[in-house]
This record gives C-alpha cells, structure tokens and sequence, in this order.
C-alpha cells in the first residue's frame, strides 16, 4: 500500500503530465497545420487550462513537502539531484507557458498561439517528464529504476493530452479536420493498449523480485486487484474510442457522451497506474 | 539536568573498562529512565478512594489528612485484632536501601511489629533447595571466574535479558573468547541465546529433572563422573554412601537405575518427556562430563515452576558428580551467591520485628483470606496459629497485589472483600493495577528525587551512590519521609529518624559498608568532592567457592547434617513427602502439564519470562521501552498454523482461571507446543472480562510449591485462538 | 580521522537495545524515530522426530544506524544539499535547509535516515559529532553492554577486528560505501533467513 504523503505526489506527477500533454498535443496539431485559437477563456482555453493544471500541481507537491518554507532552496543541487532539475523543469516549463498565454493577449496579436511558442513549451513540457522520471530511478529502488517508469509517464502525458483534445474538438473550442481527428483517436486508442500491456509486463518484473524487508506483495491482493481495474478501464476507454470512430457521419453531439466517458476513464485509470507506481515502492537493503 | 529536568542519562563512564573492574553499563531500561521519570501519569498527590475497590476512583487530600489515615488505621488494627494483622508485602521495586519497603519495615517494628514473611518470589525454591544440598547459599565463584571454564551450560538462564548482576553478559562474552563452548538449554531462544551460545537446546518446560537424570545416567553408565569427588565429598550418591539409619531408602543411583521404580532415566525415557533428541542429550553428558572445568548455570525461571525445588537440586547433583565444585572454571549451581560475601539485602537498620510470625512471601492472599487456619503445613512459621487474618495491608514499591501476584482474577477478588481486607494502602510512582485497589494512595518520589545508596544485586564488588539531584516534584516525598511523617503522627519520630534526613542516613551507612564489607570505601564527603557515583573493588583473584571443602571435606564439612554435599537430603527425607518432597532429586509431572488428561482441554504450555524492557511491571507505561519491545505472545509456526493464527494478529489466550489478548509474533525462536507472555505488563480488565494489558498473571495459578512453599507462576497451561473468532 | 566509521559485533550482540534507547535519550527522538534501530534476523524451522523436536532454527542482530557512506547515496539525491560530509566523513543533515521532500530516505538503502513529522525535517545519526568533537565515543557506543559497538577510523577498525561480513538483509556494500565494519553471526546465512521484528524497526 502507499506511504503516507504520497498521494500529494499522485496528483503532482499526473496532473503536471496532463499539462504537458496537452501541450504536446497542441504543439502537434499547430505543426501539422491547424491553427490553435487563444480565445477561449478559463479551462476552453487549452493553454490556460494546462497553466492551471502546472499549478494546481505545483501546489500538490508542497503538501508533500514537511518544511516548504525551505522550498527555495531546492534547487541548489542541481550538479547531481535530478530533484533540483525537476524543480528547474518545472519553473522553466511555467515560464514557457506563461509566455505563451501572454503572446496572445498582446494587443494587435493574432488569436492563435504561434506554432513556436507551442513548440517551445513542450519541449520545456518533454524535459520535464523526463526529469519526473529521472527523479524515481533511483539505483536502490528496483521497482522505479527501469525504462517502465519513462514509458509511464510519457503515455500518461500523452494519453490525457489527447483526450483533452477530443474534447475541445467534440465541444467546438476548436474542430480538428476529419483525419486529424481519426488518427488522435486511433493514437490514443494504441497508446492506451500500449501502456496496458506495459503494466503487465512491468508487474511480472516486479512480482518475480524479492522485495525484501517490509516491501510489498505484488502477486495478490491489493496490487493485482488495482491493475485489473486499471486495465479494465483503459479497455473500456478503447471500446468508447472505437464506438467514436465509427460514428457515420462524426456528429459531435452523439461522440460527446462517449467521449466523455472515455477521457473520464483514461484519468481514472492515469491516477490508478501512479497509485500502483508509488505503492510499487521498496528499497534494496533495509 | 536542566531547569528541573534530566536532559540525559549517563551511566558509569569510569576510564577503563577490564575484566577486573568492568564499567557498569545501563540496560535499556536504565537508559530509558527519563521517560518514567518525566511521565505525565506520575502520582503527584496523596488520593483517598472514592468509588469502589478496584475502580481507580480517587479524591485529592493533603499529606497531613493522609499520615493521619495511617496512623488511625495502624492504631485501630493494632487495638482490633494485633500486630499480626499487620502486613507489609513483598515488593521490589526501590534497589536503595533508603527506598521501598525498608523504611515501612523499620516504623512497623517501632510499632510493635508486623506479620512477617520469608522466601521470595524471585528465589523462593532455589534458595532452600541449594542449602539442602550444599548447607549454604553462597555457591558460587566471583563471575571473573568464568573467565577459567572450559564449557558453560546457560540452563534456563537469560542473563542477556534479566542481567542477573550487571556484566553478566560480559563476562560471559571474554569467556568465550577464551574459547568456553557455550550451550543453552531453554525452551526459547533467548537473546542470550543468541548472543552467547554456540548451541541452543529447545527443553519442554517443566521436565529439565527429566534431562538432567537422563545425563546423569549417561555419566553413571559409562563411567564419567568424578567418582573421586562423589566419594570423598557427597552423600547418598549410592548404596555404598547412604546416611545412617537411611540405608534402606533409594539412593539417587538407584533412582537413576531404575532399581526401585523399574524404570531406568535413559536418553530414550527423557526424550519422550523433554523433546530433547536422545543422542542430544547424551552427548551433552559426555561434553559436559569431559570438560575441564565447566559451570552449569541455572536460571530462576524454572524454580518458580511447580517442582522447582528438584530442578535446583538436580542441577547442583551434576556439578558435583562433574565435579565442577570447588575449582576455578567449575560451579556448584544452585543460588549461586557469591562466595566470600556479596552484596547485602540490607543493611538499613529496620530493626527487630517483634512479632516472629512469619509466612511464605507468596502466601500472603491465604492469610488474608483464611489466616487462622494457616499451620505450618501452610508454611507458617514463628507460631502455631495467626490469632486473625491480614487486616492492613501496606504495600511499599509494591505490583505483588494484583499484577504481579498470581491468578490475577481471584486475586482481586480477595483483596476487593473488605471484610476480610479492612484497609490498603499503596505507595508507589504510578497508579499501577495494584494501586488502582487501594484505599490510600501515597506517591513516592523517584530515586533521582532523593539521596540513596546500594551495593548491587546478588553479584558484584561495588557501593553505587544515589545522590538527589531533583527536588521532589508536587507533593511527593521519599520512602524515608513518608514514614518519618507517619511517625510524627505515631508519636515515635525521635526514635524513628535517629535526628537523620536521607543525606545523613546515607553517610551513616556508607560508615557501616565501610566496616562491613569495603574497609577502603570514601565517605560521603569524598564522594561528593570527586563527584563519584560508583565506589568498586577489582576483582584480580575470582574467589572460588567450597574450595577448601573440595581439597579437605573432613575439616572443612558443610554446614548440612551429614557435612557433605547431600544429594541424598536430610532437610527433605524430614518432610516426609516422599512424593512431592523426595530426598533424591526425581523427575515429577507437574500439576498441570501436556501429559495429564487437562493437558487435552488446555493443549499449551505458557511461561512468562522476565522481559528486556521492564522490571517486571515498573517500565510498563514507558513509550520508548515498548516501542523497542511490544508486548506480545510469542507463539510458534507450527502452533500458530495448526490455529489459522497470522502473525501480528490478535490473538486471546485462555484457561479456567482467566484470559487475555494480545497481539501474536509467530516465531520459530520457541518450542512448538509452548508459548510466551512476557510476565510484568499491566493488567488491564476489558468489557468482555478478558485481560487487553497482557498480563500472564490472568493465566497463572496461587498454587505453590511442596518444599519451598513458592510460586510456580511458571507452570501454565492454556489454550490460544484468534481473538476475532470467537467473539 | 579519515573516515570515521562504526564496528559492530554481529556475533555478540543480543538485541537488548541499550543502544537505541541510549541514542533515542541523547537526541530526545520520539516514538517512531528510530535513529539506531535493531533488525532482528531468524529463519529455519522445526521438524518432530519421533518424541523428539528437532530444528534448524537460527537468529542473529544487526543494529544499525547510518553508517556515514563513502558515496552517500542520501546526499547525491538531495536538491537541497541539507545534507554533507565532513572532512571526517561523517554525514551531516543540516535541518535549517532541509525541506522534507523524503527523497533521501527513499534512497538510503540503510532506512538511516527519518522524516519527523514534529519537526518537518529528516533526522538521523549524527555519529554523535558533538561527543566526537570533544574525543568522546559516540553514546550508542559506549552504552553497550556487550560491548559490540566501536568507533574509529575505518582502516584501523578492520585492522582491529576484521573484514566486515554486509549479510542478509544489507544491501551489496558496493551501492554505498558504508562505513561500517560489520563481523557477522555465526549464524548468518542461514535458509529462509527474514527480518522478523519489523514492526519495531519500521
Ligand atoms: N529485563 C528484566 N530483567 C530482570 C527482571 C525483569 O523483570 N526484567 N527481573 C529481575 C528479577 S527480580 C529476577 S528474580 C530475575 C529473574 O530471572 P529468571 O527467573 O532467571 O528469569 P525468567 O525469565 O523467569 O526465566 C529465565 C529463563 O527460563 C526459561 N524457562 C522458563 N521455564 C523453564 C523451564 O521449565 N526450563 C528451562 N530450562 N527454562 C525455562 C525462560 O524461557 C527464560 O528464558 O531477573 C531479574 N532481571
Ligand atoms: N507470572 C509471573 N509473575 C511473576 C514473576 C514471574 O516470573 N512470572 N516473577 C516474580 C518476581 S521474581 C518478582 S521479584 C515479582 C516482582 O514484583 P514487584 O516487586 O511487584 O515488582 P514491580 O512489578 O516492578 O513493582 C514495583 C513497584 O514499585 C514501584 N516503585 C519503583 N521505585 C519505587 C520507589 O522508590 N518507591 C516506591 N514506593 N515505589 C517504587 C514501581 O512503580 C512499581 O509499581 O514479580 C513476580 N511475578
Ligand atoms: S534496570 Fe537493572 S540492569 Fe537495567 S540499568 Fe537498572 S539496575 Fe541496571
Ligand atoms: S547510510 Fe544512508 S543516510 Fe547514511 S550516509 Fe549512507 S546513504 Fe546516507
Ligand atoms: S528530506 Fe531534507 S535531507 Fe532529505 S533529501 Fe529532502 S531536503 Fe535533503
Ligand atoms: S552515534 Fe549517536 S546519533 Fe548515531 S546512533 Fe549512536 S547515539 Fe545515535
Ligand atoms: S546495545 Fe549492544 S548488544 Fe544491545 S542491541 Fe545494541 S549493539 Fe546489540
Ligand atoms: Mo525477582
């Protein structure tokens, strides 16, 4: 089961991913040539809602912390924490974000974010998934220390990134072509059974390990239970997806509930598979 | 210290630390002490019951209301029914000689006296049973003599755990590297164990007489006991040494034999009763036997079972056929006191009692629940008849009421009866489970809060000093003012204080250690000007006990009736109880065992060591000592399995007398077939009338031993189950 | 002093706590900061032979706190440098910087260091550096009835009592550099050997 505290970091890890995301996302479509509107305002604005999201889990993370009045300090060791990077990430990728947003409330500015900018935060947003990552590879915990960490992180980003997207397009914020609009859907649709079969694969390496002391029990109870679940419910996301993209014509009326219900469950199951990371925790010796 | 409160403890950090004069080094629970010094449960003030006996309902009075409660109620007892009925118990807790039940002992007998008692609860067989072997109880060498033996057998015998004298421990440890093979023979591996032993021996509890004889069949069969040493030195070995006029009784070689009772103590035969593997037990003979020179020590556990008196005797017969008795490396076993004079109980001068009835310390319920009908079959002694009962009953660093007494259950409900028990007083640093019954309740300060002094316990060359470095804090006092109060009010304080305050009285008795045991002592004054806390005398030449006896047994007889080690015994032939008391030590089925028919209904046999974070009970509330070592009932996998125990659950454990819950920890550190519950946790009465503190006293039984008239709080049998089921 | 460094005595020590508590009273830890902290190891099992119990069992202690690393894993990942080594090797939480992320004790391999939830900030032995300073053992040390602690330079310490034997459960020394000389039980290594008080160590 999970330590105390680290729940806070469930929701700092998800919804900083989620951010990035969607900015990744944006980035993708601005790339491939559909503008991004900057009108929107609150969370139909897609930059302001990952700006939210970075901050909302900034904020989480401070209740991990047991002392934040020092939070400052916490990049001082940037030669070889990759914690301090974390931090730097972190404020870096903010900073971009930032920037973005207020390149489109210049006056006489056009009312879509510029394909740069865009480019430019999720390439802040890309190294701070990495650094996230970083973070838990630590050489005395095994059950983070490997490549299923990145991977995790990197489908969680993507995975919710593109389902916000499906959203904006089936709520008008912005419409995505025809194809566009398939292949994000096919994407997520891969994604989520690629990230599926790396929880498995990931929880047969963990259950073969000998996790010492007090550390958990990989085989039964709590964390075979979890991953079926969690598995069950990227499957159902899929199913919806699947349903969304036989829809003949795309009526964004009939997609919506279906839609709903998917990106519903991909969130669902994103803090279920970080529960089962932060649980997954034992240390080598004692 | 700092602003009234004791920052941090140090023990002795004398430079230095030898075999000859090792540092004494705090256990846990010394180091722990601050935690039970500072506790927010401490008694701040004198307390009056309110509600009913047991309730632990109290109401706040002044100390002059509270001397003046004694006072009447000694008076008025006195006047009703005679010093007799005075009664002060058995109590441990205060290792200063100004402290606990010495000052209490001293005004009663300004007093007129008060019901006396005998024996302990610590050493209540071993004691008598060592002198009926040897005629004394100062058979052992000083410890550094470990340091000389080849083989050294910890039976039943935990010193990392209970010490047994600081530096036990260590002592053992350099006798190790001198390359002493050690063996332990307990029915858990115990720290020591663990710590010092090169093999470890699981023994069914209760049946080490059985092991014992099968050894000394071994011995006798093949021809490896010290057949010089039997001849010149023991009595009753064989035919060929019985007593005059005892010719015709069984000698402990026919009992071996088998010649009278047709059964032969073999290997095979203790086996069945020991669980110990045949050829184990064999080959511990032979070891045993062949060393040098070779201690076999014996713990207290098993002595306070229900014939504890034979398990000592038994013991003390294999030293000697070995032996081991008068030789450096060697021991006699038994008590084991140290030769050439150890420490003294006491020394405080709590004068003559004049009342001379005495009973067993453990018996102390039986006189308030039936005292005159106690004869000597009761083990009453000093006088034929008790005129009544105890009618007041003070108990001084005392849990022996209700805690650590046995049969808890029935316990309380004597002391609750207040017909039969007219007035309770306690006095003590904590509402304890005894306290909880009193009528009065008195807090004692600590001995941080007073001035005090000691020089060890059982072993050791050493005066520790115990100077005040706190005031007393609320309205607490000392033992000594208590009863100095007391005896204003008696009218008797002149008498009583001698003009001293505790400073003086320790000076007093520093002059007294100094005449008595250590000419070489500093006063009072040199301690204070060198700021010493511990005078100690090295010891370069272990002292060796019955070494002259050993080189000369006929100018250098024991003190028995026949002058020699009798292994045939006089004392018990006396008892004429051949079948609980025998002469020869002789295996006997406990009262309550896995072998009788009751063994069915109640399937395990629990004890109830001495546990590494308390002093029995005192250091039971301390967070840190049971952080470091919960309270739980060990319980091995195999027993655990055959009830669907898991480990860490609860698990409620039972018997006719009583029961109690508490978490298990499966592990394979103890026999199958037994169980372990720390003895000393509080007693705790839940809803349901099971016990939730753990006290193993729930379980035990006030059945006391034959000879010795002791406690046998050892000898359980109860069955276990998962708490939850049941409810 | 080059690397000062802990020796401790596997095969004499008994588990009896002095030593935890005696550290616990010098730094005034609370219930659940464990700063030396005793592991107690037991494994084999029981098999009845006719009438006989016969047994594999075994137990031996590791008492342990931080054992001062030669590469601190603990400091490498702290983002606040709260934690360092002095010149003497000894590693040193500097509380005024820490901010209680927790990261260090995710990644002592030794549980050495504690977060206090009283404080806020992760604590852990110090070596007693104040007792060290003033040519003092540390007081877990000399606490010991056993005599099972020392302290001293590491190279000396090896010299005096031997190579150290990193058993179950201690992770491969490698990770860290531990400095720590440990002389193991006889009997470490033992089949199915398991830590099994971890309720008063976790
Ligand atoms: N930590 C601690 N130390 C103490 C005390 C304490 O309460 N706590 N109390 C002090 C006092 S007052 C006393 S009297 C002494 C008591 O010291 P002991 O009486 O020697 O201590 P016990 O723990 O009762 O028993 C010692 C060992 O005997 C084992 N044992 C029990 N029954 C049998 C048996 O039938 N056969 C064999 N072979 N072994 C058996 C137990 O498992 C235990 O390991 O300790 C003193 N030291
Ligand atoms: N089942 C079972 N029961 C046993 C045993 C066993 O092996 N098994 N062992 C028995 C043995 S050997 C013994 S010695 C007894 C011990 O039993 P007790 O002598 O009752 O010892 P404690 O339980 O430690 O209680 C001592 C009390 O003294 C108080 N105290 C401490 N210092 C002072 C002081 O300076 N002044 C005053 N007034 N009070 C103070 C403490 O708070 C504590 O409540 O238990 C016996 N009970
Ligand atoms: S409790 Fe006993 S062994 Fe422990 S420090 Fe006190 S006197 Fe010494
Ligand atoms: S034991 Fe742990 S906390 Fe101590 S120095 Fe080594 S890695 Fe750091
Ligand atoms: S908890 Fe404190 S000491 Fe530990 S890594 Fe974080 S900042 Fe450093
Ligand atoms: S060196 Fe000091 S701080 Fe470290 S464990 Fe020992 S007593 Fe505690
Ligand atoms: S004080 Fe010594 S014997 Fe006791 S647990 Fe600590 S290291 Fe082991
Ligand atoms: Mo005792």
């Amino acid at each position: 089961m999970m330590r105390r505290g680290d729940g806070s970091l469930v929701f700092f890890t998800v919804l900083s991913q989620w951010s990035v995301g969607i900015v990744v996302c944006l980035a993708g479509i601005a790339v491939s040539g559909s503008p991004v509107p900057n009108t929107g305002s609150g969370p139909a604005n897609p930059v302001l809602l990952a700006l939210l999201l970075v901050v909302a889990a900034t904020t989480a993370s401070f209740l991990h912390l047991g002392n934040p009045l020092n939070a400052p300090r916490a990049m001082r060791n940037i030669v070889t924490s990759w914690l301090s990077r974390e931090i730097f990430a972190i404020g870096l990728f903010t900073v971009c974000l930032l920037t973005t947003l207020v390149s489109g409330r210049m006056p006489g500015g056009s009312d879509t974010y510029p394909g740069y900018l865009l480019i430019a935060c999720s390439l802040a947003g890309l190294f701070l998934v990495w650094a996230m990552a970083r973070v838990y590879r630590i050489p005395t915990v095994p059950s983070w220390d490997s490549g299923f960490t990145l991977l995790g992180f990197l489908s969680t980003s993507l995975c919710l990134g593109l389902a916000t997207l499906l959203l904006f397009d089936a709520t008008g914020v912005f419409s995505l072509v025809g194809g566009m609009r398939t292949s994000l859907a096919a994407l997520l649709v891969a994604v989520l059974l690629l990230e599926t079969g790396a929880g498995f694969v990931n929880h047969y390496r963990l259950a073969r390990m000998d996790t010492g002391m007090a550390g958990p029990r990989f085989s039964s109870g709590f964390f075979s239970t979890l991953l079926r679940v969690r598995s069950a419910m990227a499957l159902v996301a899929c199913l919806a997806l699947l349903f969304v993209l036989r829809l003949e014509p795309f009526s964004a009326g009939a997609a919506l509930p279906w839609l709903l219900l998917a990106a519903a469950l991909v969130l669902a199951q994103a803090f279920a598979g970080r529960v089962l990371f932060f649980a997954s925790y034992f240390r080598l010796g004692l | 210290v700092r602003d009234g409160m004791i920052r941090r403890i140090e023990t002795d950090d004398r430079p230095g630390d030898t075999v000859a004069d090792p540092q004494l080094r705090a256990c846990m629970r010394g180091r722990s002490y601050r935690h039970r010094q500072d506790h927010p449960d401490r008694l701040k003030y004198p307390m009056k019951r309110t509600g009913e006996r047991g309730a632990g309902e109290f109401r706040r009075i002044s100390w002059d209301e509270a001397t003046d409660l004694v006072a009447q109620h000694l008076v008025r007892v006195r006047e009703q029914y005679g010093n007799t009925s005075l009664y002060i118990p058995y109590g441990t807790g205060s290792y200063n000689q100004l402290g606990g039940k010495w000052p209490a002992d001293r005004l009663l007998n300004l007093f007129g006296g008060a019901l006396g008692y005998y024996n302990s609860y610590s050493w209540a067989c071993i004691t008598p049973a060592t002198i009926s072997v040897y005629g004394t109880d100062e058979t052992g060498n000083q410890r550094q003599d470990w340091l000389n033996s080849k083989y050294i057998i910890m039976w039943g015998w935990n010193p990392s755990e209970m010490r047994d004298g600081t530096n036990s421990e260590y002592f053992l440890k350099e006798a190790r590297k001198k390359g002493a093979r050690v063996v332990c023979i307990d029915p858990r591996m115990t720290l020591s164990a663990v710590a010092h032993a090169d093999e470890w021996i699981a023994i069914r509890p209760g049946t080490d007489v059985a092991m014992m004889s099968a050894m000394a069949y071994v011995m006798i069969t093949e021809g490896l006991y010290d057949r010089d040493f039997v001849q010149r030195c023991c009595s009753g070995f064989d035919a060929s040494q019985m007593p005059a006029g005892r010719e015709d009784e069984e000698s402990y070689s026919d009992y071996i034999l088998g010649a009278r009772d047709g059964q032969p103590k073999t290997p095979e035969w203790a086996e069945r009763i020991t669980a110990v593997p045949r050829d184990v037990i064999a080959r511990i003979a032979r070891e045993y036997a062949a060393a040098d020179a070779a201690v076999l020590y014996q713990g207290y556990g098993m002595q306070r079972r229900a014939y504890g008196e034979q398990v000592v005797r038994a013991g003390c017969v294999l030293a000697a056929m070995t032996g081991n008795v008068g030789k450096p490396g060697g021991w006699a076993s038994g008590i084991a006191l140290q030769a050439g004079g150890g420490p003294f109980w006491n020394i405080f001068p709590v004068l003559e009692n004049p009342v001379k009835a005495q009973i067993p310390s453990f018996l102390w319920t039986e006189a308030v629940l039936r005292g005159p009908e106690l004869t000597a079959q009761q083990g009453l002694v000093g006088a034929e008849r008790l005129p009544h009962g105890i009618k007041l009953l003070w108990a001084v660093a005392s849990n022996c009421i209700v805690n650590q007494h046995a049969n808890i259950n029935r316990t309380v409900g004597i002391v609750r009866d207040e017909s039969l028990l007219e007035f309770f007083i306690v006095q003590d640093q904590f509402l304890t489970p005894t306290a909880r019954f009193a009528d009065l309740v008195l807090p004692a300060c600590t001995q941080f809060e007073t001035w005090g002094v000691e020089d060890g316990w059982k072993y050791g060359e050493e005066v520790l000093l115990q100077p005040q470095i706190l005031d007393p804090p609320w309205e607490t006092k000392s033992d000594y003012a208590i009863c100095a109060a007391v005896a204003e009010k008696l009218g008797i304080a002149q008498e009583y204080t001698e003009g001293r305050d505790e400073k003086q009285w320790v000076s007093a008795l520093l002059d007294e250690y100094r005449e008595r045991r250590f000419p070489e002592l500093p006063t009072l004054e040199e301690f204070e000007d060198k700021n010493l806390g511990v005078y100690s005398r090295p010891v370069e030449e272990p002292q060796v006990a019955f070494r002259e006896f050993r080189e000369d047994p006929e100018n250098h007889p024991l003190d028995t009736p026949s002058g020699k080690i009798e292994v045939f015994s006089e004392l018990l032939f006396a008892r004429n109880q051949p079948g609980e008391v025998p002469p020869v030590p002789k295996y006997i089925e406990e009262w309550e065992s896995p072998f009788e028919a009751g063994g069915k209904k109640y399937p395990l046999q629990v004890i109830g060591p001495h546990f590494m974070p308390r002093v029995h009970s005192t250091f039971a509330n301390v967070d840190w000592n049971r952080e470091a070592f919960p309270q739980r009932v060990f319980i091995n996998p195999v027993d655990a399995e055959a009830r669907g125990l898991r480990n860490g659950e609860k698990v409620r454990v039972f018997n006719d007398r009583g029961s109690l819950i508490l978490p298990c920890r499966i592990t394979p550190r103890i026999l199958p077939g037994v169980i372990s519950i720390p003895q000393g946790a509080w007693w705790q009465p839940g809803d349901e009338g099971d016990d939730i503190g753990g006290a193993v006293n729930t379980l035990t039984s006030e059945r006391w031993t034959p000879y010795a008239f002791g406690n046998a709080q050892h000898t359980i049998m109860a069955e276990a189950e998962p708490a939850e089921r049941q409810k | 002093m080059s690397r000062s460094a802990f020796f401790f005595d596997s095969a004499a020590c008994s588990g009896c706590k002095a030593c935890q508590v005696a550290c616990k009273d010098k730094n005034d830890l609370p219930v659940g900061q464990l700063w030396r902290r005793i592991y107690e190891v037991s494994g084999g099992g029981w098999k009845k032979q006719g009438d006989a119990w016969t047994h594999d069992v075994f137990a031996y202690n590791l008492s342990l706190s931080c054992n001062h690393c030669e590469d601190p894993i603990c400091a490498t990942h702290c983002p606040t440098k709260a934690i360092y080594k002095r010149a003497d090797g000894i590693v040193l939480i500097d509380r005024d910087a820490c901010i209680g992320c927790k990261y260090c004790a995710w990644a002592c391999p030794y549980g050495a260091p504690q977060f206090n939830p009283h404080s806020g900030v992760m604590g852990k032995c110090d070596l007693c550096a104040d007792y060290v300073d003033e040519g003092r053992n540390p007081g877990c040390v000399d606490a010991c009835p056993m005599r099972a602690l020392d302290f001293g330079d590491y190279d000396e310490l090896v010299e005096k009592h031997g190579e150290s034997g990193h058993v179950y459960p201690l992770p491969d020394p490698s990770i860290t550099g531990p400095s720590i000389v440990i002389r193991a039980h006889a009997n470490a290594g033992g089949d199915e050997a398991r830590v099994s008080n971890i309720e008063e160590v976790a």
